[in-house]
């Protein structure tokens, strides 16, 4: 999965001019944390998070109350806006789990996705990144949600794959991480298994040598 | 990505949005209290006759109304920021950046004096600052993307050197060049031939779906929106009068008008025999003198008291479709009685069996092409000719229909012309057979006899120039009948009376004129003139084509009642395959000035078919989401007619050939023989006929019938 | 289509005209321009007329003293041998808007002049019916016959002795400068509408033709006729009717070439109708609105037309005054009484700006109304 399958296209997008109160208006009311910040052909210049609108104290010290809030009436975008230097970028092309460690890394929520070279074509937040582990795992469609811990070792998926094969199954989502909490090289997977019951799965895929199914349920 | 709509915000929202022009003596409400929300990735269609509004929402949206007009009040909502009242520079910014439009004609959207190229990478350049060979990179992608064949080359051409189609889709490739979140589009395939729609609409379809785009799609044809639309929303009279997902609004419609429109649609998918058209009565009321309670219960069938006296609002139906009626539970389409004065009389005689009334054999019409070389202005280059007919043959019975379909630039008009004689024959013969007497066809009209241009009279496709402007409806109904002597002139008025009255309009026409009529009426008139003389037969070039569908089924349903009683022939032009079925006992399909395929009008759009007539019948829109067709597109343009291929002249595109033994060679070299099969009818084609007969049927029903 | 109008309503008709009629005067008064330029084209009308039946003095008579001043006697001064500018001014109205003097003719000359027109309608109607296989016998006779037909009515007249009736002379209603414009504008529609209509060949002649008398130096061409035919009103109608046909041909051809291609040509063609019933009953109705509005505009330059050529010495015969004459005759002593130079000045020029005035506002409003 790459960033373009899972970015949200077409994001909602400002102006510098916009004033503050507009955007902020504009985030509550489409329920989104981030707007990219544009100029002519939808170049980036900034990005609005919910944090921009946040008073810093510094700067409104020495004001008294008529003063701040005449001035948060003529606030502008391009006055509270992350700046671009400032923002994480990608293309459409970087992989999801490349842009989840950026995200993590720069401990920051959002990533405006740009191509040549710096027109905005998506952006890609947690919540986005989090749909794409729901997908990858199946979540939509109703099935049988398996997990199996294997050794580390070649062919081991081999025998699942063969298993699947022989019951002519599909599979509508698969993960593999490394075993938590566990003595040895372990590897668990999960599997979302549709048109098929509980019982027959522990039938078959338990029986499978080395392999143990740690957790089994029928989700939606 | 399937996420669910409820955590999403659409990308465009109108509520209640009022839209109105200043005039000189006040101001016209040409749209009321329209709403409706687009997703992103979905397409929104909205149909409706003209005049009710379509085009004025798309503009108000891209702030284009003009000088006079405003939106009154209601909100336009672009991705949650209001557009309504936004300073002209961020509308200019947005629009240029995020919404795109694209138009019913391409070369109102292409500046003809400029290179394609030139043209797309403009918008690249000078608005985003891009390199110009990146630009270049950039725009051929985009029109390899659009399945523009040969883009490197295009970018260095004029719009006027490529096809409509293909500017369509230079024209829709410059709008993704943006990469919009919205793209509007307004009737983008009305002025393209229906195997180029259905290539222009699968692209729509594709595109869709890869730029996430959230499409919002004006047409008039239920048939079209179909095919590319997820939800339609329906407009009458300046008001939306019902919004359902595209299944739900062909299977179950709940507003009367609805239900009425698609009476009016002639079917490909039913049989003929039970396909009746039923127009929806009275006319669309000018937006100046809309009625106060619902703008339909003038016209409507179940119009109440309330109806008239109170405004409906828009409601939730239970099953998500959002309808303005009072009464749209009580209303059962499947319990809907045809009115009264609708008469439902079938044939009485089968006039297939009868004498031919024309007979045509081996028609020939050339024009001589003027070179531009030097050699050809001293007139001692070689003289080149548009083959625009080759070796027409056919008969028509008296008293019967001819269908003649085929796309523009196939030859139909110019064959009626040719045997109206508004066009001489370069060669062959053509008889015309009246009380005894044959006439030769083939001679100008100068030359002809008074009592044959008096058998053969003719009606005409645009409404708007059919009547002479400076004469009243008596006039030019009366000039006919004066010219030949056919009616004593003490008792033409009474006579153009009853033929007014035989045309449902009222002797108050008499002293109209044209400019008073609308668009119906006018063609109305212009068939009364054309019977006038008492024809024996009358060639209709497209007559209802101009016409929105509820005015096209009356005059449908008019010409068959006027056959019926007076007894004459028929032949009709038409592109609209579904037009031609329900309306004709024969059809001959036409390519490129070549008859391909005659018979009996059952016949021929059932198998065997010709596989032009295939591929045609497959780009047709269908106005009903459960039939499904059989895809087949045409590749690459109709060549052309002054050098056509040698051989089939469909050879060049033909999706069967490769049936033919080493791929089709004998097509390339030899005029393929006429396969016959029953009833008279005959493909031309050199696939021998049980291949022809082993094709699949193309449109077949999935579901049970609509209740209808 | 006489006998459908015979049976429609008489008084219904009447009474449309009444209503299309009051629509295009509220059509004028709508535009504030037209309005004017109708004020200024009203008022000289109206001052001819008057000057008809009454003038301060005989504008002929020469009872003053010459080369006066504006006085309380002569109000705009007197010219150079003594008569009242005031009633000359006047009374050069009527010339050029309200009357034409048709000099003594003998009748022969009446009959050889139909003649020409007959043979010429003749010619023009053969030439068609030639291209069409079943009537280009008719065609050849017509042909023939209107060559033949001068000659053969100069013969008779000699014959007959026409020559030694001679018919007085008369005066026609309508001024030189009316009849002038009708004259280009009937002979340009027919010449315009054929070239439009017909296309090919005859368009090729005709325009061909048209093109190289407008290349010409207009005053030229006016003072070739003229000086070859000598002076008179007729001539000057003459003369402005075959300089003013050019334009108005173009300007009907292309109507033509724009109407034809309606459908409802093909319906009359369809019903085997004569290139003369299209021409004039299918197209001239729909065609004569803009030919109409810009006759009105040739009106303004044949009267400066016809001002030039008094100037020049070339224009309308005397007794009646004339505006570019009289200009002429007070030139050489400008210096000392202007007015006599300027009030025929300013009657030319008030008139045709009135006109001009008029037609601009007229056609802006009719353009407006269509949009």
């Amino acid at each position: 999965m790459l960033v373009k399958d899972c970015m949200t296209r077409h994001p909602i997008m400002i102006a510098p001019e916009t004033l503050a109160n507009e955007a902020q208006q504009i985030m509550t009311t489409n329920r989104v944390r981030h707007l990219p910040v544009v100029g002519d052909g939808k170049r980036l210049k900034g990005l609005v998070t919910a944090k921009s609108f946040a008073l810093k104290s510094d700067s409104i010290s020495s004001l008294n109350v008529w003063e701040i809030s005449r001035r948060l009436a003529n606030l502008r975008v391009k006055d509270v806006m992350v700046k671009k230097i400032d923002i994480l970028t990608a293309s459409a092309n970087m992989t999801v789990e490349r842009a989840a460690v950026m995200l993590n890394e720069a401990r920051q929520s959002a990533l405006v996705v740009l191509e040549n070279p710096d027109i905005v074509v998506g952006i890609l937040t947690e919540v986005d990144i989090m749909n794409a582990l729901q997908l990858m795992l199946g979540l939509p469609t109703e099935g049988i949600r398996v997990t199996i811990r294997m050794p580390n070792r070649k062919g081991e998926f081999q025998k699942i794959n063969d298993f699947l094969n022989d019951k002519d199954w599909c599979v509508m989502g698969i993960g593999t991480y490394p075993s938590p909490r566990v003595e040895g090289d372990f590897y668990d997977m999960v599997l979302k298994l549709p048109d098929t019951t509980i019982e027959e799965v522990r039938e078959g895929l338990g029986k499978i040598e080395d392999h143990q199914i740690i957790d089994i349920r029928d989700v939606v | 990505m399937n996420m669910d709509k409820k955590f999403e915000q659409p990308v465009l929202k109108l509520e209640d949005v009022a839209i109105t022009y200043k005039v000189r003596n006040g101001e016209i409400d040409a749209v009321q209290n329209v709403s409706f929300e687009i997703f992103k990735g979905e397409s929104h269609g909205i149909v409706g006759e003209s005049g009710c509004g379509k085009s004025t929402v798309a503009w108000a949206i891209v702030n284009f109304l003009g000088a006079n007009g405003y939106v009154k009040s209601g909100s336009i909502k672009f991705q949650g920021q209001e557009l309504v009242n936004k300073s002209d520079e961020e509308l200019r910014r947005l629009r240029g950046d995020q919404i795109a439009m694209v138009y019913q004609d391409p070369m109102q959207a292409l500046n003809p004096s400029l290179r394609l190229g030139d043209q797309m990478k403009e918008v690249l350049t000078v608005h985003r600052g891009m390199s110009e060979s990146e630009a270049e990179d950039r725009c051929v992608d985009m029109l390899s993307r659009v399945y523009m064949p040969d883009p490197e080359n295009v970018i260095k051409r004029f719009p006027h050197q490529i096809s409509g189609g293909q500017q369509q889709r230079v024209v829709i490739a410059m709008a993704l060049l943006n990469n919009p979140a919205l793209l509007i589009m307004d009737e983008p395939t009305t002025a393209l031939d229906v195997t180029v729609e259905a290539a222009v609409l699968d692209l729509i379809a594709e595109l869709r779906r890869d730029f996430d785009t959230a499409i919002m799609y004006i047409s008039h044809n239920l048939g079209v929106v179909a095919r590319v639309c997820t939800q339609v929303g329906v407009m009458y009279a300046g008001e939306m009068v019902e919004r359902a997902p595209v299944r739900d609004l062909y299977a179950d419609p709940k507003h009367p008008y609805t239900q009425g429109l698609l009476r009016c649609v002639p079917k490909l998918g039913g049989d003929k025999a039970s396909s009746q058209l039923y127009p929806i009565r009275g006319r669309v009321p000018p937006p100046n003198n809309r009625p106060s309670g619902c703008v339909y219960g003038p016209r409507c069938d179940y119009a109440r008291q309330r109806c008239l006296d109170e405004r409906p609002e828009v409601r939730q139906m239970p099953d998500g479709t959002s309808v303005r009626c009072h009464f749209a539970e009580e209303i059962d389409p499947a319990a809907w009685i045809p009115p009264e004065d609708i008469k439902l009389t079938p044939a009485t005689e089968d006039v297939t069996k009868n004498e031919p009334i024309l007979i045509i054999k081996d028609l020939k019409k050339y024009y001589d092409v003027a070179g531009s070389s030097l050699k050809d202005i001293l007139g001692l280059g070689e003289k080149r000719k548009v083959k625009a007919v080759e070796n027409a043959s056919f008969e028509v019975p008296r008293g019967s229909t001819l269908g003649i379909v085929g796309e523009s630039g196939c030859g139909k008009s110019t064959l009626v012309k040719t045997i109206i004689g508004l066009e001489n024959a370069t060669a062959g013969q053509a008889e015309f057979n009246v009380e005894d007497v044959t006439f030769d066809v083939t001679s100008s009209l100068s030359g002809r006899d008074k009592k044959l241009i008096q058998e053969l009279q003719m009606v005409f496709q645009n409404p708007d120039s059919t009547m002479n402007p400076s004469y009243t409806v008596g006039q030019q109904i009366g000039r006919p009948m004066e010219r030949f002597g056919t009616v004593p002139p003490d008792q033409i008025r009474s006579e153009v009376v009853r033929l007014l009255e035989a045309m449902r309009l009222g002797e108050n026409y008499f002293d109209r004129l044209p400019r008073q009529l609308s668009g119906g009426e006018k063609q109305r008139v212009g068939i009364a003139r054309a019977l006038a003389s008492r024809p024996e037969l009358v060639l209709c070039d497209e007559p209802v084509s101009a016409l929105d569908v509820s005015v096209q089924a009356a005059i449908l349903n008019l010409l068959i009642e006027i056959q019926r009683e007076f007894g004459t022939t028929l032949l009709f032009i038409a592109h609209d395959l579904s037009v031609v079925r329900f309306f004709s006992d024969f059809v001959a399909v036409m390519y490129l000035g070549q008859v391909m395929e005659f018979g009996p009008a059952e016949e021929i759009y059932q198998l065997p078919y010709h596989p032009y007539t295939e591929a045609l019948l497959s780009a047709v829109p269908i106005p009903d989401p459960s039939v499904t067709q059989k895809r087949i597109r045409l590749e690459g343009n109709v060549p052309s007619a002054i050098s056509p291929p040698s051989g089939c002249r469909f050879h060049t595109r033909c999706p069967r050939r490769k049936l033919m033994p080493d791929g089709g060679k004998k097509c390339e070299t030899e005029l393929p023989p006429w396969r016959e099969f029953n009833n008279g009818h005959r493909i031309f084609c050199h696939l021998p006929k049980e291949t022809l007969e082993s094709f699949d049927p193309v449109i077949s029903k999935a579901a049970e019938p609509a209740a209808d | 289509m006489a006998a459908t109008q015979a049976s429609s309503p008489v008084q219904s008709r009447g009474a449309k005209l009444l209503s299309s009629i009051q629509s295009y005067i509220a059509l004028i008064f709508t535009s504030r321009i037209a309005t004017i330029g109708l004020a200024i084209v009203l008022f000289w009308v109206v001052v001819g007329l008057i000057s008809l039946v009454w003038t301060p003095v005989d504008p002929n008579a020469s009872d003053f003293r010459p080369n006066q001043p504006m006085s309380a006697e002569n109000w705009l001064g007197t010219d150079r041998l003594g008569r009242d500018n005031l009633s000359r001014v006047m009374a050069g109205t009527q010339v050029i808007l309200l009357k034409t003097r048709v000099p003594a003719l003998p009748l022969s000359g009446y009959f050889t002049g139909l003649a020409g027109l007959i043979g010429i309608v003749l010619i023009i109607r053969a030439i068609p019916m030639l291209e069409e296989p079943n009537q280009r016998l008719k065609g050849w006779g017509n042909l023939i016959v209107g060559i033949a037909l001068i000659p053969v009515v100069i013969f008779l007249n000699g014959l007959l002795g026409l020559q030694a009736i001679v018919l007085p002379n008369f005066v026609l209603p309508l001024g030189v400068a009316l009849w002038g414009v009708i004259g280009s504008l009937s002979l340009g529609t027919v010449l315009g509408l054929l070239a439009g209509y017909k296309g090919g060949w005859y368009d090729q002649i005709i325009m061909q033709i048209l093109d190289a008398l407008i290349a010409f130096p207009r005053i030229v061409l006016y003072l070739v006729v003229i000086t070859a035919l000598g002076q008179g009103d007729l001539i000057m109608i003459f003369a402005i009717a075959v300089t003013g046909a050019p334009g108005v041909a173009r300007l009907a051809r292309s109507q033509a070439l724009d109407i034809k291609t309606r459908d409802y040509i093909r319906a009359a063609e369809t019903r085997g109708e004569s290139i003369w019933f299209i021409m004039f009953r299918e197209i001239w109705p729909n065609a004569i609105g803009p030919l109409l509005v810009d006759s009105m505009l040739r009106v303004g330059y044949a009267i400066f037309t016809i001002g030039t050529l008094g100037f020049l010495g070339r224009g309308l015969p005397p007794p009646e005054p004339d505006w570019g004459n009289m200009i002429n005759v007070a030139r050489p002593s400008f210096g000392t009484v202007p007015v006599s130079v300027l009030a025929p000045a300013v009657a030319i020029g008030s008139l045709v700006v009135g006109l001009n005035l008029f037609v601009d506002g007229l056609n802006e409003e009719i353009t407006r109304y269509q949009k």
